[in-house]
This record gives structure tokens, sequence and C-alpha cells, in this order.
């Protein structure tokens, strides 16, 4: 059992020389004043333990002098961790002077009682000065810890554990103290001591893992919101309406991925987009202080540090993220470093993204409200112009001379072609804007394309023949007659329009094929280069040979007609062979009769 | 209305009916067409068809004109556009439609408004008809209007 205390005391002693080469090595690599000060905690600390070690060997008349410096150096450390707290969260100056008053003070009352016993009991005084030196180590580290415990909540998973498991470990060194100092009777108990070097040499990787907590210990603290953060960058790259929205979503997971304190995300002109943990004057400010990108942690303040990342974007400058580290994570690993660089990256990527929507969308909607107001202005005074026309050719301004009344109705003509291209735009928009409603009936499609047929016949000419073919019985559709008629008609306008020699334009009607009813308009006209075939559907996607460069239209009718097509549930396809014509199938689901 | 009230049931027919126009501005007898629309151009436009057609027509830029032409004049017909200055078509079609001495003229939309739910407001609202503007031509205007008159003299 001896053996067993002894080998814990050892390893703990060792543990501790380790952890002091730790935290002097921190300094040394980031020579920062809080790293100053905890290794001068931990520094001084085991300096008492080597003391202790030391004491067996050297003569017994040094003896009072070694232990008033143990007493010093203990109570030294003591005010080492708590300026290591001052350093995060300020110490009012007066508490200071005070404190170190009172440490001193303490000290000097125990040199002068001498706590050296030689094995004798101690005397009343030596006991007070016990119980002083005990209480003011227990002090001052006591409320460091509590406040490291209270302010870890709430914060991200790695600074929560971090400053959890600094005060744990600081917790475990007052509990040894507490029970080593004060009951000295039970030090004597072999068990009492095997647990009580349990507890230090426990306390020495808890207190590591707090102030320099390694990569993957900090993966693992990490690890359960890995998923959550998986989906929120999938979620931020793909879907963010705006880059604002973006913007502030992308902050707040850099501060949780880093366990930092603030963030934000600067556009290229320096305003800032948004902001998480800071206010947006401050992160201005600090821009201008940080170069464009910092390759280490650029210290802002004392103890904080900053990280300015580009966000990169194709032909424009780019962005920025910066993360501030905050008082209780005072730097970023090099792990965090590197997920910060990849998040960037995904930022920017959504970013991007987020910003070519709005656009898109801008644009959109300023076509669409140029769209409907062009329709309606432009109706207006058509309104007037069909309306003169078809009362000059209605005889209201008494009879027309023979000449004018050939040109009357070609003006009439051109003017109802308009009024077409207006409808099909206001069509065309309000279809882009979800608004457009069928009016389902039942209906007989055999007669919907009579009445298509029937709207078309002014525009064939004697070189066109129109020929419709249908089954007897009725072919049953639901759909919005108005428009079904529209889609064939301008089918047949199509195949006129594109047959300038002439030709059949050939309508056969069938209700037979597994569930659809289908419209088949075939022409003997100019066809479709395959080239083009990608372009037939499109909006504006018109196509144009030099036999149909002067053939009227928007580029809206096959776009339009295969849109409401599919809105019926059916479709619009066709075949074509260049020079020998095209045919346009129309399907439409066929209802039970 | 207060008509049966004051009236006791003895009092001829030709006196009640005498009686139930006091006090309520006389029905113009001649006007036949209200026209409420503030292009001059269309308005015009209709004007003429309508005037060729041997009817009374008068025409109000705006719905308060309008209204107190209406109340004045008591055209048989209203044809009445959507988008006016200040208040709108709507605005003149409720006031019709709730006003006892007005309620029972038809009221022809005429607007260049087609989107759907425009549309099925103006029926909703007790429009009697809706006409695009832009796909009716004066004569068919006409012809409606007509439609409508030859119902009026009907029921008279």
């Amino acid at each position: 059992m001896r053996e067993a205390v002894n080998a814990l005391n050892w390893a703990t002693d060792a543990a501790f020389v380790l952890l002091a080469a730790a935290s002097i090595r921190q300094y040394i690599r980031h020579p920062q004043r809080h790293r100053l000060d905890i290794a001068a905690a931990i520094l001084l600390l085991t300096l008492v333990a080597a003391l202790g070690r030391l004491q067996p060997a050297l003569p017994s008349s040094w003896m009072p002098a070694i232990t008033d410096l143990e007493i010093a150096l203990l109570l030294a450390s003591a005010y080492a961790f708590l300026r290591f707290r001052a350093d995060f969260i300020p110490l009012p100056r007066p508490w200071e002077i005070a404190i170190i008053a009172t440490l001193v003070v303490i000290v000097a009352y125990t040199v002068a009682v001498g706590l050296s016993t030689a094995g004798a009991r101690p005397t009343p005084a030596q006991e007070v000065a016990l119980v002083l030196v005990v209480g003011a180590w227990v002090a001052c580290i006591g409320e460091p810890v509590i406040r490291f415990a209270l302010a870890s909540r709430g914060r991200p998973p790695v600074q929560r554990r971090r400053l959890q498991t600094l005060a744990g470990g600081y917790l475990l060194l007052i509990i040894v103290l507490v029970v080593a100092g004060l009951a000295s009777s039970a030090a004597d108990n072999q068990v009492v001591s095997l647990v009580i070097a349990c507890i230090s040499l426990l306390s020495v990787p808890l207190i590591y893992a707090g102030f320099s907590a390694p990569a993957w210990l900090r993966r693992i603290w990490r690890e359960a919101e890995e998923e959550a953060f998986r989906h929120a960058t999938r979620d931020l790259v793909t879907y963010s309406p705006t880059r604002s929205e973006m913007g502030q979503r992308a902050v707040e997971w850099a501060v949780r991925l880093t366990g930092g304190d603030g963030a934000f995300i600067a556009e290229p002109n320096g305003a800032v987009l948004a902001a998480a943990g800071m206010e947006p004057t401050w992160a201005q400010e600090l821009l201008q202080q940080l170069p464009l990108e910092t390759e280490d942690p650029v210290e802002i303040a004392a103890n904080r540090t900053a990280v300015r990342l580009p966000l990169p974007s194709p032909g424009t400058a780019p962005a920025s993220l910066v993360v501030v580290t905050g008082p209780f994570t005072p730097f970023f690993g090099t792990d965090e470093q590197l997920r910060l660089r990849q998040y960037a990256a995904n930022t920017a990527a959504g970013l991007d993204r987020a910003s070519l929507t709005e656009r898109i969308t801008a644009l959109e909607r300023t076509k669409t409200e140029f769209l409907n107001l062009a329709s309606h202005e432009l109706r207006a005074p058509l309104t007037v112009i069909r309306g003169y026309l078809s009362m000059v050719k209605e005889g209201s301004f008494g009879a027309l001379p023979p000449d004018l009344s050939e040109v009357i109705p070609v003006l009439l003509d051109k003017a109802d072609q308009m009024n077409r291209l207006v409808e099909q735009m206001l069509e065309a928009s309000r279809l882009e804007e979800g608004r457009l409603e069928l009016k389902l009936e039942m209906s007989d499609l055999r007669e919907l394309v009579r009445a298509a047929m029937e709207e078309s016949r002014p525009l064939s000419t004697p070189i066109h023949k129109l020929q419709m073919q249908a089954p007897p019985g009725e072919i049953p559709v639901r759909v919005d007659r108005q428009r079904v008629t529209t889609i064939v008609s301008n089918l047949i306008s199509n195949a006129i329009k594109y047959s300038p020699k002439g030709g059949e334009v050939r309508l056969l009607v069938d209700g037979g094929g597994g569930g659809s009813a289908l419209v088949a308009v075939r022409d003997e006209g100019v066809g479709i280069d395959p080239s083009d075939n990608e372009r037939v559907f499109t909006r504006f996607g018109r196509i144009t040979t030099s036999e149909t460069r002067n053939v009227p239209g928007t580029g809206l009718g096959l776009y339009l007609s295969r849109e409401l097509a599919r809105l019926h549930g059916g479709d619009l396809t066709f075949q074509s062979e260049p020079g020998a014509g095209s045919t346009f199938t129309l399907m439409l689901p066929l209802e039970a009769s | 209305m207060s008509q049966t009230y004051v009236c006791p049931s003895a009092v001829p027919e030709a006196v009640t009916d005498w009686w139930s126009t006091l006090g309520q501005p006389r029905r113009s007898p001649s006007l036949d067409v209200l026209l409420i629309e503030d292009d001059n151009d269309i308005a015009e436009m209709y004007r003429r068809r309508l005037v060729s057609d041997g009817l009374q027509v008068a025409i109000a830029e705006d719905a308060e004109t309008g209204l107190r032409l209406l109340r004045e004049d008591r055209p048989a017909v209203l044809l009445l556009d959507i988008r006016l200055p200040g208040e709108d078509g709507y605005h003149v079609l409720q006031e019709v439609r709730a006003d006892p001495a007005l309620a029972h003229i038809p009221v022809l939309m005429l607007s260049n408004y087609g989107e759907p739910s425009t549309i099925r407001r103006a029926l909703e609202m007790g429009a009697s008809e809706y006409l695009m503007k832009s796909s009716t031509t004066p004569a068919e205007v006409a012809l409606r209007v007509r439609a409508y008159l030859t119902r009026g003299s009907d029921l008279q």
C-alpha cells in the first residue's frame, strides 16, 4: 500500500513537471499574458511539490526556511491562477491590491509563526496559520473555478468542455489540499493517502486538457454537433433564399464551429453583410485592422485574436469571413483553422449561389411586372384601333371605296394578331407566377379541335389544305376548353406559317391510345433542323430559316402550349424532318366516359 | 320601400306610382347608357357607335361623377371600367348594387384587366357581364346593350 501511494506520488510529481513544461512551451510559442499566468501557476505548484520531494535530502536545519518557501510558492501559484482568471474576467484594481496584501500578510504571519513542527503537535498559532494558507489558496483557486464553471454554460461545445475541464482539474486540487492540509491526521491513513494521490494525479490531465486541449479531444467534444453541422452546411449551400439570410446562418455556424465569440461576413466594399455575437459597428472597425487574409490568428486586443478568410467569388473581389476568439477560448488551434478554411470555401459557394438566385429572382420579377404592365397598356390603344377599324369595316363611317374595303380587313387582322400576342405574353407571365388557373370541364376533344380549325381558318390561304380525321365516337377529356382550343389553333397556325409553299395540314384526333387522347398536327412544311430541337419549346426560342424569316410570332406559342398541356397532365411532343414537314402531337389524359 | 306604408291600398295605383317618385330624382326617360371610362378615346369610340344606333349616351370620367350621373339620370344600362382615377369600378358596382333605386340597372363591366380573379370578383359583386375591351368590338358592345334594353322594356 505504502509503495503504491509512493509510486502514485512520484507519478503525480512527474506529471506536474511535464504539465509545467507543456504550459511553458505553450507560452513560448504564443507569448500571451494569460499563457504566462497559467504557466506560472502550474510551475509554482510544481516547485512546491519538488521542494517537498527534496526535503528529506536536505539538512534538517533548512527545514523551517524550506517550509516558508513552500508556503510562499503555494500562495504565489494561487495568485497566478487568479491572474489567469483576471485575464478573461477583469479584476478591479483595488481588489487585486487587497488580495496581494492579504496574501503577503498571511505569508509573513506564517513565516513568523513557523509551520515546521518537526513531528510535534502544532501549536494553536501554527494551526491558525495553516487554516489561513489553505483558506487563501482555496479562495484564490475556488473563485475562478466557480466562474469558469458558470461561464461554460450556453457556450459552444469546445469552449464549454474546456472551461469545465479546467474548472474540474482545479477543483480536484482544492479537494487534495483541503483534505491533506486540514486533516493531516487523516493523511496518515493509507487508504486516504491513496485516494488523495489518485485525485491529484487525475487533476493533471484535466488541467492540461483545459488549457491546451489536443486536437483529437476537441474533435470528440465537437462530435455531438458534427451531424447538425453537416446538415447545416448542406442547407447553407443549397438553400438560402437571399445573400443576407445565408450570411447570417453562416456566421452563426462559424461561431459554433470554432467555439469563437463572434463572427461576421463583410462584403468586398466593407459593408457588414451579417454578424453574430458582435456589433456590426465593431465588426467594421475590426475589418480596418485586419489584413485581407490572415495566415495565423491576429491579436486584436488583449487575449483576443481574429482570423480573416477570403470568400472568393468569380469575377468580383472576395468578401471576407472574420471569426473572433472569445475570452474563454483565447486561441484557435490548427484544427479549427483548417475546418474554418473548409467552411469558408463552402460559405463562398453558398453565397455565390444565393446572390445568383437573388439576381435571377429580381430579374424574373421585373420581367413579369413588365409583361403585366405592357399587356395592359398595349391593350388600351389596341382597343381603339381594333374598335374603329371594325366600325369602319361595318360602314359606320359611310361606304368604303373598293381599295379601302380590301385594306381594312388586313389591318383588322393585324390588330387581332397583336391582341393575341399580348394575350400570350400575359399567359406566360401568369404561368411563371403560378397564377394560371385551369377551368376544367368535361368536353369532347373532337369539338375543341373543330373550334380550333374554325379559329385558324382565316389564316389559311388557297394553297393550304386543312383536313381533320377523327373517330366517330366522342373523345371525353376534362380540360380547360378555351386553352386546349388555343393550343390546337396555335399548332395549326404554326403548321400554316411554316409551310410557305403550301400543302396539306392534317389533324389526326384519336382517343384510343392507353389512357391518352391525342391530337396530331402534321404539315408538309420546312421542318425543323435537328440542331434546333432543343430550342423549339423554350421561351422566345423562335426558329427561323431563310424561308420563314418573316413569319410573325413572339416565340411564346409553343412554350405556352407545352406548359399548358403539362398543366393538364398531358404533354406536347414533335417529330420533324427538315424539308419534309413536322408533326406536333398533343397528348391529354383520357376521361372515362 | 316606404310607399306601402305611406299609401293605403285604397289609393289608386296611379297615385301611388306618382307618390313613390316624389322625393327621388326623376329618371330622365332619355338616357339609355351611362359609360364610366377614363380613357377619352375609348369612351368616345363607344359613344359614337351607340349613338349611331340611336341611343342616348352619357360619359363620366371617374367614379364620383359616374355615381352622381347614375343617381340623377338613372340610365337603363351602365358600362363600367375597373381602372379609374380615384375610386375604382368595384366601388361604383358596390354602390349601385347597394342602392335600392339603382340596384336593378344592368352593369356591363368593360375592362382590359383579364385576370380570372378580377373577372370572378366583378361577377360575384353583381356585374351582369364582363367584357374584355381589347377583344370586344363596339358593334358587339352595342349588341349587348340592345339586349339589355329590350329585356328592360319587356319587363315593363
